[in-house]
This record gives C-alpha cells, structure tokens and sequence, in this order.
C-alpha cells in the first residue's frame, strides 16, 4: 500500500531545519552581542577602550604610524597619524603626505586622496580642485629622514597625534551585531541572516499551526 | 538546497553591483561653468576669507572651512562656487550658481558614496532655485529631503547657504573696489 503523499507543510518541515542549523550561528552573534549591548552603560563598555593591535589594525588605526618629512628652505611639512603639519602645527587631514612641490609662488602638498595649496609660510590656502587632476609625483627632491625634523616639531606633532583610547568596546559590538565589522559586504550578510530569520519564524508558525490542525483531526 | 543558495547568492550580486553605478563624476567643472557663464567663462577669482567670514563658515558647515582663500567664478552679478563637502563619509563635489541674491543652480559635480546619490536628480535641486540667504545662515526655502540620504540633503543645504553667503561678501568688495 503507498504512504499518502506528503503535504507542503512536511516537504518545507526539512528547510526549516536546514535554514535553523545554518542561521543558528547567527543567532549566537546576534543575541550575544545585543544582551551585552542592551547592558552597555552598566559594563561601561563605552569607557573600556581596545587594546589589542589586530583588532586596532582592523580599524585602521595605527599605533606606530609612518612619517613624512618634507623640507623647503624654513618650512618643514610632516605627514603623521593621517594629518598634515607646517613646522609643528596640525593643519588638516592628510591620508598619507605622498609628496611636496614648488606650485608658482605656493606650496602644493600632495596626500594620497587630496592636493593642498599652502603659502611658503605654510599657511593653508585651499584644496587642490578636485575637478583636476593631481600633478604626477616628482623626485621626492625636498623630502628629509624623519631623524631630520626639529625635535621640538616633533614633539608637537605626537602630542597632536591620536589618542591610544580612541576605540571603545561598545563600538566593536555594535559593528559584530550589524556584521558591518566585516565591511559592507557584512552587512549584507547579516541582512540575509535577518532574512533567514523571518522565513524560520513564518515557516515554523505554519508548521505548528498545520499540526494543531491535524491533531484535532484525530481527535 | 544548491539552488536556495544559487538564488541567494544571484541576490546579493545584484545588490553589490546595483551599488556601484551611484558613484561617479555627473558633471565636469568645466561644463559646469559653461552651463553657468556660457561660453565666456571667466578666470577663477580667489576670495581670501576674513576671520568673521571664518566664524560664519563654521557655524553653517559645522566644522572649520579649510584654507584661507576660496576659489570662485563671477561675471556682472553672477558667481559660480564649487565646494567639496562631507555627505557621510567621502565627500560630495557640490557646484552653486547665485545670481543677484538668489541661488540660480545647483549641480551635484562629483558623487562617492554608495547611498543618497538620489540629491543629484532635477526634482531635489530645482528646489534651490531662487533661495535666498535669510539670518542667521538659513535658506529662504523650505527643502524637501529624501529618505534615506539624509547626509547629502544635508550636505548640499549647506554648500548651498555657503555659496549664498560668500556671493554676499564678494559683491560687497567689488563694490567698495568699483570706481
């Protein structure tokens, strides 16, 4: 005799399972992660900084970061911690101080992402146009060793330089809960995970509804 | 299973790469100041900021306006202004042209994020025309934002004002230079 054929809730009752066991991974982030958040001034974990390097690493935030050292005549430009210095005083955000030239009477700074116009004094007159084109980076002709700056530059420009507390375990969490830890493409993982979780909880109502139903059958 | 995942997996390609066509250089600077001046485009001028003019920059971009000196474009009564400013995380290249007291045009030049690239459509922009500057550093017109790009609305509301205020104290200087 043939077993009648399977209805739709029990050919969908194996995805249900399926779709658990893989969203269940998610479902430990993510309940994890929101317990401790909803709990964030009681952990004080907005006042509890990263220490750890790879994890600062992630975020791009350099404890030891690279200098640039650039010299015309007087004036010294530094590049450091992703800010530009004239002769010591923080001026603006510079990527990485890829090279300095002579621009008719001005001063042209070329960071990895923007050009800057300075005065020979170093003052900041204005962002290079984004609309043209960056000039191409000459002979380095006026950079120096980074032993060659001023030592009471230097000194000026790490007191200017990022704060080793500058990325607090609230931060980490919130970014773990919405999978943007992982750049945007995490996020959109999360948000299929998100997904997942609304078919699990529909189909796992359909299901138990379709068994009631077949239970009072019975009786 | 294979082809639950195959449909999730053609999804998210489609998502990533419908992101991408939002970024991208909409207008160049020098169509836009064809589209502004016409075909005599006149040479950049350079207005060197005074500390009040500092002052207020500040209070209607909400961080520092870089630099000593902006660049701009005039003729008769007429000025063009092209100013990069922060939508939420890369900037937006955002250009202004303001005629007599009120905003003539605005062009959204260079776009780099992902999201709130909609502010470079004609139904958001067309909303500048004619604004004027109202104290203390408001827009004479209410704008209408967009969902979702909250961050560029913003952005160019401020450019926008900005402009407004800068023709104001260029006008004012090429009338005190005048003979």
């Amino acid at each position: 005799m043939n077993s009648p054929a399977p209805s739709a809730r029990q050919r969908w009752l194996p995805w249900h399972r399926r779709i658990g066991v893989l969203a269940s991974a998610f479902v430990l982030v993510i309940a994890s992660t929101g317990l401790l958040l909803n709990h964030t001034e009681d952990l004080r974990l907005d006042e509890r900084y990263v220490q750890s390097p790879w994890l600062l690493s992630w975020y791009g935030i350099e404890e030891n970061a690279a200098v640039q050292v650039y010299q015309l005549g007087s004036l010294w430009l530094t590049g450091y911690g992703e800010t530009l210095f004239a002769n010591g005083e923080a001026l603006v955000h510079c990527g990485e101080l890829r090279d300095v030239q002579l621009h008719g009477q001005e001063v042209l700074a070329l960071c990895v992402d923007k050009g800057w116009l300075l005065s020979p004094k170093g003052e900041l007159l204005e962002p290079w146009p984004t609309s043209q084109p960056l000039p191409p980076e000459m002979s380095h002709h006026h950079q120096r060793d980074a032993s060659q700056l001023p030592v009471q530059q230097w000194a000026q420009i790490q007191s200017h330089a990022s704060p080793p507390h500058s990325l607090h375990w609230e931060r980490i969490l919130l970014d773990l809960h919405s999978g943007r830890l992982f750049g945007s493409a995490g996020v959109w993982v999360f948000d299929g995970a998100a997904l997942l979780f609304i078919f699990l909880a529909l189909s796992g109502v359909w299901v138990w509804a379709g068994k009631r139903k077949a239970n009072r059958e019975v009786l | 299973m294979k082809s639950v995942l195959r449909v999730i997996s053609v999804m998210f390609l489609l998502c990533g790469s419908g992101l991408s066509w939002a970024r991208g250089v909409y207008l160049t600077e020098e169509a836009f100041l064809q589209e502004a001046f016409g075909s005599r485009v006149p040479t950049a001028g350079k207005y060197w900021l005074t500390e009040a003019d500092r002052e207020t920059a500040e209070k209607i971009l909400y961080h520092p306006l870089p630099g000593l000196r902006v660049r701009y474009w005039r003729q008769a009564a007429r000025s063009a202004w092209i100013f990069d400013e922060i939508g939420k995380t890369e900037p937006i290249t955002i250009g202004v042209v303001v005629e007599g007291q009120a905003i003539r045009q605005v062009q959204i030049l260079e776009f780099r994020e992902s999201r709130g690239w909609e502010v470079k459509y004609p139904f958001f922009r067309d909303q500048f025309v004619g604004a004027t500057l109202h104290a203390p550093q408001q827009l004479s017109k209410n704008i209408d934002g967009i969902t979702g790009a909250t961050l560029s609305v913003n952005a160019v509301k401020k450019v926008a004002i900005l402009a407004l205020y800068l023709h104001e104290q260029v006008m004012a200087a090429a009338k005190e230079a005048a003979p």
